[in-house]
């Protein structure tokens, strides 16, 4: 059994794929807490129907392309133009924080960073619960002592 | 796996964190090293700066030590005929290192290595909820 396969399953590792990512961006905050001239970043939120784009039957031909909200295509010989690949700059976000700068120029706020990591860090245990339970349930409909 | 490059950017930070304090005790150390010869400059204080590096094999931003510089301030002085590094009007030079400077600094380094820690430790659980799903 395909478990890539099932929408649901789809949808929460893509979730998780995106708080890996969060966390990566936050540990490099963290990381450079004092480095002159570096600016915080933080990746975009998670869109509802990015997610659902992804794993959404309607958009086959986008899931076919790897990436949500790919461009609609009138010739099985053209290019969606949307590649899966390493992050692209779009995905990142430098905050725009109405903080006063300090004078090196580096605005990461330890504190808000290590907050975002234990959010992240809740989160990611809740998607993975919610793999865990629905892995559970599937074991239930075999018979194997999923309860 | 993408949370394993986590390991390396706080380690990566950790890493400059005790170069840091590695400097810093060098300051300490040296809060008293006075010249050697009559009117010579005691040691002067060191500074480090940091800078983002591209590990291009992870394709992670890494931080690295940029330089190790030597602080420009004013030396002290200190007026004392008879020691053997005072100059022709009887004044020997002092480090330009402030022992509560250092040791703020270092506290900062401290805090700095203790976020980089928690990260580690935060991702190493997120992992470990990922292995459990196979249990």
């Amino acid at each position: 059994m395909d478990f890539s396969k099932i929408n649901l399953f789809k949808a929460l590792s893509r979730k998780m794929e995106w708080l890996a990512d969060r966390q990566e961006v936050l540990a490099q905050n963290v990381a450079e807490a004092n480095t002159p001239g570096y600016k915080a970043k933080d990746i975009k939120p998670a869109d509802f129907r990015d997610v659902l784009g992804q794993a959404g039957k309607g958009a086959a031909a986008a899931a076919v392309a790897g990436r949500p909200l790919a461009l609609t295509v009138t010739n099985p010989a053209h290019f969606t133009g949307t590649r899966p690949g390493p992050k692209t700059a779009a995905e990142f976000q430098v905050k725009d924080r109405d903080a006063p700068g300090r004078l090196s120029g580096n605005d990461v706020v330890i504190e808000d960073e290590l907050a975002k990591v234990g959010q992240t860090a809740m989160d990611y245990e809740l998607t993975t619960n919610l793999y865990r339970r629905h892995i559970a349930m599937i074991k239930t409909a075999l018979d194997r002592n999923g309860s | 796996m993408d949370l394993k490059k986590v390991f390396q950017v706080s380690a990566s930070g950790m890493n400059v964190q005790s170069e840091r304090l590695k400097v810093i005790a060098e300051n300490i150390a040296n809060a008293d090293s006075l010249a050697k010869t009559p009117g010579g400059k005691p040691y002067q204080r060191k500074l480090i700066t940091f800078k983002s590096e591209l590990d291009r094999a992870n394709d992670v931003e890494t931080v690295r030590v940029k330089r190790i510089q030597r602080d420009q301030s004013d030396f002290g002085t200190r007026y004392d005929p008879h020691h053997p590094a005072a100059n022709a009007d009887g004044y020997v030079l002092t480090p330009n290192v402030n022992p509560l400077i250092e040791l703020m600094d270092m506290r900062e380094a401290q805090r700095t290595y203790e976020a980089n820690l928690n990260v580690i430790d935060t991702t190493r659980t997120m992992l470990q909820r990922t292995i459990q799903i196979l249990q």
